[in-house]
């Protein structure tokens, strides 16, 4: 059984997996590895780890597990087997396969009863825990509805960065409220989640939502004034912020990208820094029909038309984005992972003290050499 | 330098251990320990150079890595509790491992937010302590088999005997089994932490824990089955095998999987279209 979990890990490891890749990147893969996809994919191996044969194996272990150490318990004399010479040992051995039976069972839970979804704010706006709401929603298929319909608001976030670009510190301040409670203030660090009626939020990646204000040029109407949360792309020369914008009324496609801190040089700009002191905006326009592109540079409070619209960006604020996740397998598995870890020790602390009391050159050690 | 002298000492072990010379031993004793001292300063110049603890790209984390594996044989090699000649196996996975880090050694960066983890020492450190533990076992391993295939060997006679090698080997394996699982579940507790989820099946996840049932294999069939020597020296050497592969070779065998042991590489935001006002929205 042991085996057979490597052999399914080792398949884990080595096959794209759904979940982990995105479905083209597979799709690209099987069709270059056209005989191997005919062979595993019927076993479910592009998501082994949720496959049959593997939550078999697993059962079976389980099972194995259980019935052997229950089996040996009752053959070494249930409790009685805990007093006497080896007693620790067999303490050890026992404990360390409850922990394991602990640990399937913690396993169980989070895979059939477990919520995981993102969120993704920015500075000042708000969130009411819902299960539409969220983003990448994932929940177990055994998990019962259960949201607190709290309001989540991010307050502010803030990133302290070493030699300008580097971010060492990653801190966001929120601000939760249900119905009735009264308004509880939660920082969230990197390493350091916040839990909120068993809702656990970690920090999640982080970037910049410039405020646009997109008008009509001939009518002068308004047709968007809001912030638009860029991708943050991680590049050899430092993180980019740009996305495209998405809105259904925009005739061209327009690239948005923010600098934080910028400087000019021979009328090229380059960034400085990833602190917001001195933002600009730069906008890409391309009109594959007509073959045209167009380029403009704004900085804080600044207009620029382009085409058939004028453009303001009147704000830069950050966003920040959360994991949000509820499992109730954590805490067996933690126990599980304690007790095992201890069960361990006290498993083979007989067998290492053995070793260190041997004296040098006597018995069997490895320090005596061959006459 | 470092690896120079690791090397130095493994040309002088090799060429002592060929002509049967014990007064050599000592001399590879002596370089080690020296290989050790400028191990330790290159290491500590690296941490004050950086700012923070060797631990984040693969020069500081090989460097980390045989730093552990020659303590550890250093200290039990003091305590008479292993043989010296183990070394000759050791020192060249200490070079070899280390020279694979200057190779690819870059200048050092600040420590990222994911990094800033308690949890993260507790982690790199009973990985290395794991790694050197079976590096060890691994030599007293490959030892047994070059004893048991050529026993008439005048050379191979002086290093200890095969049940002592063998029990050598499974000690280390219970010592490096035992930081395995430390290292397991101070990583499941920093992902807990870092991620929100203790367990996401990432290829280093995977690669770890297919090392560490490899050795619970190991251990199982030794206690339960009595596979013991010669099955087990194979064992030993097959898992180190898996354990080179779960520290460097993820890449080589996962070719189409990323990591995703960082933080920075989760997440795709999208478009808040929930602030767009609709009203104001034509085509």
């Amino acid at each position: 059984m042991v085996l057979l979990l490597i052999l399914f890990s080792i398949v884990g490891a080595v096959l794209p997996q759904q979940g982990r890749m995105e479905f083209k990147d597979i799709a690209l893969w099987q069709m270059a590895h056209p005989t191997t996809t005919s062979m595993m994919r019927p076993l479910g191996f592009f998501h082994v780890f949720h496959s049959w044969p593997f939550i078999i194996t697993i059962l079976i272990l389980g099972v194995n597990t259980l019935t052997c150490t229950l089996l040996r318990f009752v053959k070494e004399g249930s409790f009685s087997s805990f007093k006497g010479p080896g007693s620790v040992r067999r303490m050890g051995f026992f404990s360390l396969h409850l922990s394991l039976i602990l640990l399937f069972a913690g396993g169980f839970l989070t895979s059939t009863s477990r919520m995981k979804a993102r969120i993704v704010l920015t500075e000042g706006q708000s969130f009411e825990e819902r299960h539409d709401n969220y983003l990448q929603l994932v929940e177990g298929p055994l998990r019962s509805e259960r949201h607190t319909g709290a309001k989540i608001r991010l307050k502010k976030v803030q990133i302290t960065y070493e030699k300008k670009r580097y971010p060492v510190d990653v801190t966001s301040d929120l601000e939760f409220q249900s119905n009735k409670d009264t308004l509880v203030n939660g920082v969230i660090k990197v390493n350091y989640p916040f839990t909120y009626k068993g809702l656990a939020f970690t920090q999640d990646k982080t970037g910049f939502s410039p405020r646009l204000v997109i008008r009509d040029k001939k009518s002068k109407r308004v047709l968007f004034n809001s912030f638009i949360a860029l991708q943050t792309f991680d590049t050899p020369t430092g993180k980019v912020y740009r996305d495209f914008l998405s809105l259904p009324f925009l005739k061209q496609t327009y690239t948005v990208t923010v600098f934080p801190s910028f400087s000019i040089n021979n009328g090229k700009v380059k960034k400085t820094g990833e602190d917001p002191e001195n933002p600009l905006l730069r906008i890409e326009m391309t009109d594959p029909i007509r073959q045209r592109s167009a380029q403009g540079n704004l900085p804080l409070g600044g207009r620029i038309v382009m085409e058939e619209y004028i453009f303001f960006f009147t704000e830069l604020r950050r966003w920040s984005a959360f994991m949000v996740v509820q499992d109730p397998g954590y805490l067996p598995v933690c126990v599980a992972l304690w007790l095992g870890l201890g069960a361990l020790i006290l498993r083979y602390v007989p067998d290492l003290k053995r070793w260190f009391v041997e004296k040098p050159g006597k018995g069997r050690h490895p320090g005596k050499r061959n006459p | 330098m470092t690896v120079f002298m690791y090397v130095a000492a493994f040309c002088v072990h090799v060429f002592g251990f060929v002509r049967a010379s014990t007064r050599t031993e000592k001399a590879v004793m002596r370089l080690l320990w020296a290989g050790m001292v400028l191990h330790t300063a290159t290491a500590l110049a690296r941490w004050s150079a950086a700012g923070h603890a060797p631990v984040t790209d693969t020069y500081e984390l090989n460097l980390t890595g045989t730093w552990f594996t020659v303590l550890i044989f250093l200290v039990f090699e003091r305590l008479k509790k292993i043989d010296r000649s183990i070394a000759l196996v050791v020192t060249p996975v200490v070079f070899l491992v280390l020279g694979h880090g200057v190779m690819l050694r870059s200048a050092p960066i600040p420590m990222g937010t994911a990094y800033q983890s308690p949890w993260l020492v507790v982690h790199v450190i009973f990985a290395w302590l794991s790694f050197g533990c079976f590096a060890i076992a691994f030599g007293a391993a490959v030892l047994f088999l070059a004893r048991d295939r050529f026993p008439g060997w005048e050379p191979i006679t002086r290093v200890p005997d095969v049940k002592g090698l063998d029990l050598a080997g499974y000690r280390f394996i219970v010592l490096g089994f035992i930081n395995h699982a430390v290292m397991l579940v101070s990583g499941a507790i920093w992902a807990k932490k870092l991620w929100g989820h203790y367990w996401s099946w990432d290829v280093l996840e995977i690669w770890s824990l297919i090392t560490f049932l490899f050795y619970a294999f190991y251990l199982h069939v030794r206690s339960f089955l009595g596979w013991r020597m010669r099955r087990s020296a194979w064992l030993t050497v097959l898992g180190f095998v898996v354990l080179a592969i779960s520290f460097w070779g993820v890449q080589w065998f996962s070719p189409v999987v990323r990591p995703g042991h960082e933080w920075n590489e989760r997440s795709a935001p999208v478009v808040l279209k929930k602030d767009v006002p609709k009203n104001t929205i034509k085509n």
